[in-house]
């Protein structure tokens, strides 16, 4: 082997830990977190979404009868619940 | 818990604790790898370890176990460098030099100094065939290159390294 093999056989010194895991971990938790706060986002789109175009659905027209058959009062209660519902997840994902 | 427990943990159930253990294990060797490759830039060279580590982490369950757990991860960390170097168009990373002669003859360089005049595919080839002892065709796979490129870079580099390093009296000899 010649000199310069030798020289070159010798890897570079290893870096010290310096607290690296720990930034890597606390990278990784963040990841995690961000993804389940986009997924959540994405499901309540959907969700969203789906509320949005149930009233042009006959399952929704028929519902909507359903509902105004039994009490003016509930559909409104209803629809307010399910604003105060979405805001608080809003909330809930924004913090 | 040893390496092959580690990886089966993390690959099994996306364990966070797990791949910590991995990281503690392997974080040591790849820095200094992306260190000598990025020519000493160590805010650069950590930075791209954090991604590779991020990255392997996303991508565990794509690992198969049929290769060493650190020749994959050199594999993204490589990867991940040639596109920063791309992005950025980091010449200082990617060019080697014209000159292959140390410009003050009367002072032998030492490996490092000379390793930054080589290019990165010099650098990372002769680093990984003997500073981390893999086989030609095992640095081939981890540097995504073929193998006859491989080979090249690896010759090269010890030549222009051979010339770099030589003292001045046995360069007047040569």
């Amino acid at each position: 082997m010649s000199d310069l093999e030798a020289l070159l056989r010798e890897p570079p010194s290893d870096m010290p830990d310096d607290g690296f895991t720990a930034k890597v971990v606390s990278r990784i938790a963040e990841a995690r977190i961000r993804r389940a706060r986009n997924e959540a986002l994405v499901m309540g789109a959907g969700v969203a979404a789906a509320l949005a175009l149930l009233p042009f659905t006959d399952f929704g027209k028929m519902l909507q009868q359903q509902v105004l058959s039994l009490d003016t009062s509930l559909p409104v209660a209803l629809t307010l619940a399910a604003l105060v519902f979405s805001a608080a997840a809003l909330q809930a994902l924004r913090d | 818990m040893d390496e092959r427990a580690l990886v089966a943990q993390a690959v099994a159930s996306h364990d966070a604790a797990a791949f910590a253990g991995l990281v503690r294990l392997h974080q040591g060797k790849l820095r200094a790898l992306l260190l000598r490759l990025t020519r000493g830039d160590r805010a650069l060279s950590d930075d791209l370890a954090q991604e590779t580590f991020l990255e392997a982490f996303r991508k565990i369950a794509q690992y198969r176990g049929d290769g060493k757990f650190a020749s994959w991860l050199y594999s993204i960390a490589y990867s991940r460098l040639l596109m920063e170097a791309r992005r950025r168009k980091l010449e200082a990373i990617d060019d080697a030099p014209e000159q292959t002669l140390d410009p003050a003859p009367e002072i032998k360089l030492d490996l490092e100094r000379a390793m930054e005049k080589l290019s990165l595919a010099e650098r990372a080839a002769l680093t990984m065939c003997f500073a981390y002892g893999y086989s030609h065709e095992e640095a081939a796979k981890i540097l995504n290159l073929p193998l006859g490129t491989l080979k090249s870079h690896v010759a090269r580099g010890r030549d222009r390294l051979d010339a770099m390093l030589r003292l001045p009296d046995e360069r007047k000899i040569a």
